[in-house]
């Protein structure tokens, strides 16, 4: 009987436009929609292409000139830049000013560097590239006028000086905890992830709904065959968790197959707080379906305000807010099902161990089970008009 | 003769309002029984309390010679239900809405598809088993939502209303579904506001008014527990009021209305009452034009009884 009714439900499911719109073409449309938001800024720094430069040198070989050995410094870096590396900054092209005019004109190179006693930049438009070498070029002209000013007064610590200027400190190092290359970007498609997981409230709620006498007539048709109402309720439930993991597993897939997002190194771990997710909005879907005696567009509308609300609770609309209610009212952010998913995301991200995103979970999987037993008891008790 | 459902004193109520007052309602095995009333009468009620779908405030149900509880599974599952409502999923086929159905009482897949095709076969859907409700019209869609109720085989069938907004050529092949499916051995309740169809099919009727149970009895029986029997209407161009007055002297005559050229005459039994007014019309030298006779209706029962007419329509 239990495979009758989950095989049924799973084909309702499936033939039903608001789910098939809302739990698998809605996620779909919005990750692309963040993707091609974020742009380049999703993409590793490992993409990194060498910027097409044309070189003139107007400079003469003095070792003694101290503006001329600046300039001989710049020569000598960009040749360095120049080879084929994993480092590789600079394509250039060593040539007479004329021709660096003509190739910048052609676009074949972003800048054109004056390698002379006074360095200058000739750029043809505004663009990152452009920045790169004018950051670059500016960098470049601080340095040597340090440079000139220590040989001009001690020309004995010019050979220390050389050599030191390669040497660029970092005083700050990003260390993730998880060694996982984390990017808060990533934060926003899990956020997508647990907003899927909470639709699962919507198929929760169609289910119990349809298990009402006084909503629906199937609902009235079922109540009057001889079956047990929790078996009805648990092969609904189930089959809702699995076709709300279902399109979960779709997000995530065209999330890291198609749209090439890396999201991190605890994919297996963030499926398993899916999991949890999918089952807590299916349970949060039955119990708004359950609760009171309502019009179904009733508990259409409280539904959707229930989870529009929790999400944003739950900073998936505005990052900061659990921070808010961290500070006025914690209790929110320990029971809030949003929260709670979101957090388990972040802590993978965030947290070597598992200790709170465990917690997080535990905590998921109690508020699923009292939903659900609160959701019988409710539905039981459901008479006709 | 096995009494398959016994109502005794059943009370439901609304807050301040009584649906179902103080009904008592048999049932007999093999029987068809008419539930008249108009909207609001509480018949929807009374088959919501018989089939556990609403609690009541007092009295008791048995089906089956058991009494009914939400958990009488065992009574249930020889129960077939005909909602008011169509109740089939718009996102199955035919096939599949009487499969799923028919798969909450019948759990063996092998008679279960043996089920499904005779039910698919009495309600003649045969070449629609694989469109969904949406495009079917309201004549098939009542007819799927009987085969969804009936394809299990149970031994009692209960149908509230099942030809509200059908067309007339559906309506016939309804009802003559439900009295085949009486000649196969199922008892069936049948709850209508149309006298006509209850008339039709039901060998015993209960007229409900205001939660409670009026009269009951065979249509004939229902008809002669009211003073008319016969209704002959005349078109007399010109009467005088002696005639009229020697009309109304003629014996089972209790009322005669002359108005508007047409003379109305009502009669409280006796055979060939027409025959002799029309004698006596001739005999007098009457002119005359249309005639015809009506006999009660069970509207004329109710009305009778309850001093309204069963439908507004």
């Amino acid at each position: 009987m239990y495979f009758h009714l989950f095989k049924y439900k799973l084909i309702q499911l499936f033939h039903t436009k608001e789910i098939i719109v809302w739990m698998f073409l809605f996620p779909i449309a919005l990750g692309t929609f963040f993707y091609m938001g974020f742009g380049n800024l999703l993409k590793d720094n490992d993409d990194f292409e060498p910027i097409p430069v044309a070189v003139v040198e107007t400079t003469e070989d003095n070792q003694k000139d101290p503006e001329q050995i600046s300039a001989q410094i710049l020569k000598n870096v960009i040749k360095e830049l120049s080879k084929e590396t994993e480092d590789q900054f600079f394509i250039s092209t060593w040539t007479k000013e004329n021709k660096a005019k003509k190739l910048l004109e052609k676009g074949s190179v972003d800048g054109v560097i004056y390698v002379s006693k006074k360095p200058k930049l000739l750029v043809k438009e505004n663009g990152l590239n452009q920045s790169i070498l004018n950051s670059f070029l500016s960098q470049y002209l601080s340095q040597a006028y340090a440079v000139e000013d220590i040989v001009r007064k001690d020309p004995q610590k010019l050979q220390d000086v050389v050599s030191g200027l390669g040497d660029q400190a970092e005083y700050n190092q990003e260390i993730s905890q998880n060694q996982t290359d984390n990017s808060c970007l990533i934060q926003y498609f899990y956020a997508l992830i647990a907003m899927v997981c909470l639709y699962g409230s919507i198929p929760g709620q169609m289910a119990s709904i349809l298990i009402q006498p006084h909503l629906s007539a199937v609902g009235a048709r079922k109540n009057v065959a001889p079956i047990h109402k929790m078996l009805v309720i648990l092969a609904d439930f189930t089959a809702c968790v699995l076709v709300n993991y279902l399109s979960v597993l779709l997000v995530f897939l065209y999330l890291i197959k198609i749209l090439d997002i890396d999201m991190g190194s605890r994919v297996p771990q963030a499926l398993l707080a899916s999991l949890v997710g999918s089952v807590i909005g299916v349970s949060m879907g039955m119990f708004t379906g359950a609760i009171g005696n309502w019009s179904e567009k009733t508990k259409e509308g409280v539904s959707m305000a229930v989870s529009m609300l929790c999400c944003f609770l739950g900073g998936l609309m505005i990052n900061t807010m659990p921070n808010i209610i961290e500070k006025h009212a914690p209790i929110i952010n320990r029971i809030n099902p949003a929260t709670l998913l979101s957090d388990s995301f972040y802590s993978l991200d965030v947290y070597r161990g598992y200790e709170r995103f465990g917690e997080n979970l535990a905590v998921m999987l109690i508020i699923a089970g009292v939903l659900c037993l609160a959701s019988y008891g409710m539905l039981r008790r459901k008479t006709a008009k | 003769m096995e009494k398959i459902v016994e109502i005794n004193n059943l009370v439901k109520r609304y807050k301040d309002l009584i649906a179902v007052d103080h009904l008592n309602l048999q049932v007999n095995e093999g029987e068809i029984l008419g539930l008249l009333g108009p909207n609001g009468s509480g018949k929807t009620t009374t088959l919501n309390c018989l089939m556990a779908l609403l609690s009541y405030d007092k009295g008791e149900i048995t089906v089956f010679g058991k009494p009914m509880k939400p958990e009488s599974y065992r009574q249930k599952r020889d129960i077939g239900v005909v909602l008011q409502n169509v109740a089939v999923f718009e996102s199955f086929t035919v096939y599949e809405n009487i499969d799923f159905f028919c798969g909450l009482y019948i759990s063996d897949k092998k008679k279960r598809r043996e089920y499904v095709e005779d039910a698919i076969r009495f309600v003649e859907l045969d070449g629609f088993r694989k469109f969904y409700p949406k495009k079917l019209s309201g004549g098939l869609l009542r007819r799927l939502n009987i085969a969804c109720g009936i394809a299990h085989k149970p031994r009692l069938i209960i149908l509230d209303e099942p030809t509200v907004a059908v067309d007339p050529q559906s309506r016939n092949k309804i009802l003559e579904g439900i009295q085949e499916l009486n000649r196969q051995g199922a008892t069936i309740i049948y709850t209508s506001h149309y006298m006509e169809e209850v008339e039709q099919i039901c060998s015993r009727i209960v007229i409900l008014d205001k939660g409670r149970n009026i009269a009951e009895g065979t249509a004939d029986q229902l008809k002669q527990m009211i003073k008319n029997s016969e209704t002959i209407v005349i078109q007399v161009p010109k009467l005088a009021q002696e005639h009229l007055a020697q009309i109304q002297a003629m014996k089972h005559i209790y009322s005669v209305d002359y108005a508007e050229q047409q003379l109305m005459i009502k009669c409280n039994g006796g055979d060939h009452n027409l025959i002799h007014v029309m004698n006596y019309l001739q005999e007098q030298e009457i002119v005359f034009g249309k005639v015809y006779s009506e006999l009660p209706t069970l509207n004329d029962v109710f009305l009778e009884i309850t001093g309204k007419a069963l439908r507004d329509d």
